[in-house]
């Protein structure tokens, strides 16, 4: 177990985010502004629903034929000349890329944002082997000098005021201190376009690989991927195994699902195809393209019928926006590369139940993320699924919940029982002693039992009537 | 509602009087067994759930359920505790003749009396709650009612409705995350001067609720119903 993961301090790391003022003006600003702009950018269709089914279709197809798929992807790759490697986990995946940049002496990597490097800490792995790493992604950056995980999937440095970054800048880089966002993301340009020049090899995620045409697609705003892939000699792209789409001809309802339910936006400033590497004739381009296909238990969820859905997912951070637990919780309290309610889901099945047991029942269920999805993960669905192997588990949950729950069976299933309580009800809130019940009542008004339960009054009544 | 709300409970019995139904209050119905459900525990739900099955399979009449979140579980999520097939099979013939109090009488009932009217105005936060909204989908047929009854105004909170940060034990597991979200929709309420809150769900009130008696803000709460004739 990764010393970097900990999604069991969820709540008193969501207690620290509630206390922190700077960061609960951050999120609450723009995860309004996220919902609204999504809100407004779906009304372009009339159809969403309908193309909410053929995403969660097409998707689906991709769950249910994976295997050929991922075959036929790596056939077009190689005849593309675009090298293919299989990762099993996490390990794999980072021995894999240090021996394809060990083998050519790459030293000095760009990184565009990827959140499934975050899932296999590349960062840290690379630079334990004195490897020298930039982040390109301004976001991406920022955390990076801040030396801590992204707190969103689409927006890593969402939690963070201008000021803080102002500050940031200024200590870490020894840049005058301005609060202007046009004057720090010059800044933060100035530096990282020296990197791009004199980068040996560039590393990035994959939004969607074209199993059809072994074309690999990657969408973003900066042009820091355009850079990433293009510039250096060698390129890696780190591929999740579900990220294959049947054909290419499905990207555009994807592509304007995605851009719309992300940011809003009616389509991303940049898409980027990398299909091939440069040819004898072409002035520019990496050299050579490797993908790695990384499984890290996606195969295992894939096994699990009532889960696998959740491999749907197209990383576009609506249900995050949506999540009034992340938008106070913030996403490093879910202690993993992934947050919100697709974090609360996918994390439990990537790293294990007992090791990320409270995520599950971080939310309301009040079903806003299932809505919001494009693609319709069931997610509310998934934590009750979560909720009840948590439940089943005997150390995962504390015993007084499982005793509990149990006196209430009997309580609300036979009338005796029933009268009881009501009766015990009675005397708690005579005697004050509902104010004893202290998670609810340290921030509530204790409950208090009517004098006459409607049961009662009702019995009365008709007993008047006869 | 029982326990706590019994006077809602009343008004609900009272308008349906009104409207010329001929209520039964089925005593040994206890609980649709959603705490236990939504906190993992389905076997102990089904236990609970199990008589209210059965009882509710011997009736032929419309079953009338006062809140969303109880309505939905009932309607909606009884499948989900795996159900054994005779038990499903029971469940599938009568799960449409459940609705929740406003659904009844908006679209079975059809509006029946005349609304109530208010003689001095009155500001109220309506809060969508979840269940009602995003599952039953009923929320627009009950705004359409209120909207009908003179002198009483209904506000909206500007936040894409969210939750009120109730959720079962979620209010008692996370407390402090559930009452950063009940602060919000009542420091609205208080920003709009608004006379109170009014819900689908008494759950969500009931959590408003004492939050807002902590806090000592001068609201009132009332479950949706209770507008029609309340003076």
């Amino acid at each position: 177990m990764n010393a970097n993961f900990y999604p069991n301090r969820f709540s008193k790391v969501a207690k620290e985010a509630l206390d922190n003022a700077d960061l609960q003006n951050a999120l609450t600003k723009a995860m309004h502004h996220s919902q609204m702009v999504r809100n407004q950018a779906v009304q372009d269709f009339s159809d969403w629903e309908e193309m909410r089914n053929a995403a969660y279709r097409i998707r689906k197809y991709t769950l249910d034929h994976l295997d050929e798929l991922l075959l036929q992807f790596e056939e077009n790759c190689v005849r593309n000349g675009v090298q293919v490697h299989y990762a099993w986990d996490a390990q794999s995946a980072c021995q894999t890329i240090h021996l394809i940049l060990s083998s050519k002496s790459a030293k000095r990597i760009v990184k565009s944002k990827s959140m499934t490097t975050e899932e296999i800490h590349l960062n840290h792995f690379l630079e334990s082997n004195g490897y020298e790493v930039v982040e390109t992604d301004l976001g991406e950056y920022i955390v990076q000098l801040r030396n801590e995980p992204p707190s969103h999937i689409t927006g890593p440095a969402i939690h963070l005021n201008r000021k803080q970054i102002a500050d940031l800048f200024h200590q870490k880089l020894q840049l005058p201190y301005t609060e202007d966002p046009e004057e720090l993301t010059k800044q933060a340009r100035t530096i990282l376009r020296q990197r791009f020049l004199t980068a040996d090899a560039g590393i990035s995620g994959v939004n969607f690989a074209c199993a059809d045409s072994g074309k690999i697609v990657i969408i973003e705003n900066e042009g820091n991927v355009r850079l990433t892939t293009s510039l250096p000699n060698i390129h890696i792209a780190l591929c999740g195994i579900e990220k294959i789409l049947a054909k290419e001809q499905y990207l555009p309802l994807f592509l304007r699902m995605l851009a719309r339910s992300a940011t809003g936006q009616r389509i991303n400033v940049y898409t980027n195809f990398l299909s091939r590497p440069r040819q004898p004739n072409e002035l520019d381009g990496p050299k050579e393209i490797h993908v790695i296909l990384l499984d890290n238990n996606r195969s295992k969820m894939l096994k699990d019928i009532e889960l696998r859905e959740s491999l749907l997912c197209i990383r576009c951070g609506a249900c995050l926006n949506v999540c009034p637990i992340y938008r106070r919780a913030g996403g490093h309290a879910y202690g993993y590369s992934y947050m919100g309610p697709i974090g609360a889901v996918i994390t439990p099945q990537l790293i294990g139940l007992q090791n990320a047991h409270l995520l599950p029942y971080a939310s309301t269920l009040c079903t806003a993320c299932g809505d919001v999805c494009p693609v319709k993960v069931p997610l509310p669905q998934q934590l009750l699924t979560l909720r009840q192997r948590i439940a089943e588990q005997a150390s995962l949950r504390p015993w007084l919940e499982k005793v509990g729950f149990k006196i209430w069976k009997w309580m609300f299933s036979n009338n005796a029982f029933y009268v009881l309580l009501t009766y015990l009800l009675g005397f708690a809130s005579k005697f004050g002693m509902m104010k004893l019940f202290k998670p609810w009542s340290t921030y509530r008004a204790p409950l208090r039992r009517a004098p006459l339960t409607f049961r009662q009054q009702w019995k009365k009544r008709t007993y008047h009537e006869r | 509602m029982d326990q706590f709300f019994p006077d809602s409970v009343w008004k609900a019995v009272q308008l349906l009087k009104q409207a010329n139904c001929d209520v039964v209050f089925e005593e040994k119905a206890l609980c649709c067994g959603q705490p236990a459900f939504n906190s993992g525990y389905r076997k102990d739900a089904y236990e609970v759930a199990k008589p209210l099955i059965d009882l509710l399979t011997m009736t032929n009449e419309p079953i009338v359920v006062l809140s969303g979140s109880c309505c939905s579980m009932i309607k909606i999520h009884y499948h989900e505790l795996h159900l054994p097939p005779e038990l499903e099979q029971q469940w599938v013939k009568w799960k449409n003749r459940v609705f929740e109090f406003c659904d009844f009488w908006v679209n079975v009932l059809q509006n029946p009396t005349l609304p109530n009217s208010f003689k001095s105005p009155l500001r109220v936060l309506f809060h969508r709650s979840c269940h009602a909204l995003r599952e039953l989908k009923i929320v627009s047929a009950a705004e359409t009612l209120l909207q009908q009854i003179p002198n009483l105004e209904l506000v909206y909170t500007n936040d894409f409705d969210a939750c009120c940060g109730f959720g079962g034990t979620f209010a008692v597991k996370f407390p402090e995350i559930s009452i950063s979200m009940a602060d919000s929709k009542l420091d609205y309420a208080m920003q709009h001067k608004v006379d109170g809150i009014a819900s689908l769900d008494m759950s969500c009130l009931m959590h408003l609720q004492a939050r807002s008696q902590k806090r000592f803000l001068p609201l009132k709460f009332w479950y949706a119903p209770e507008l029609l004739i309340y003076q």
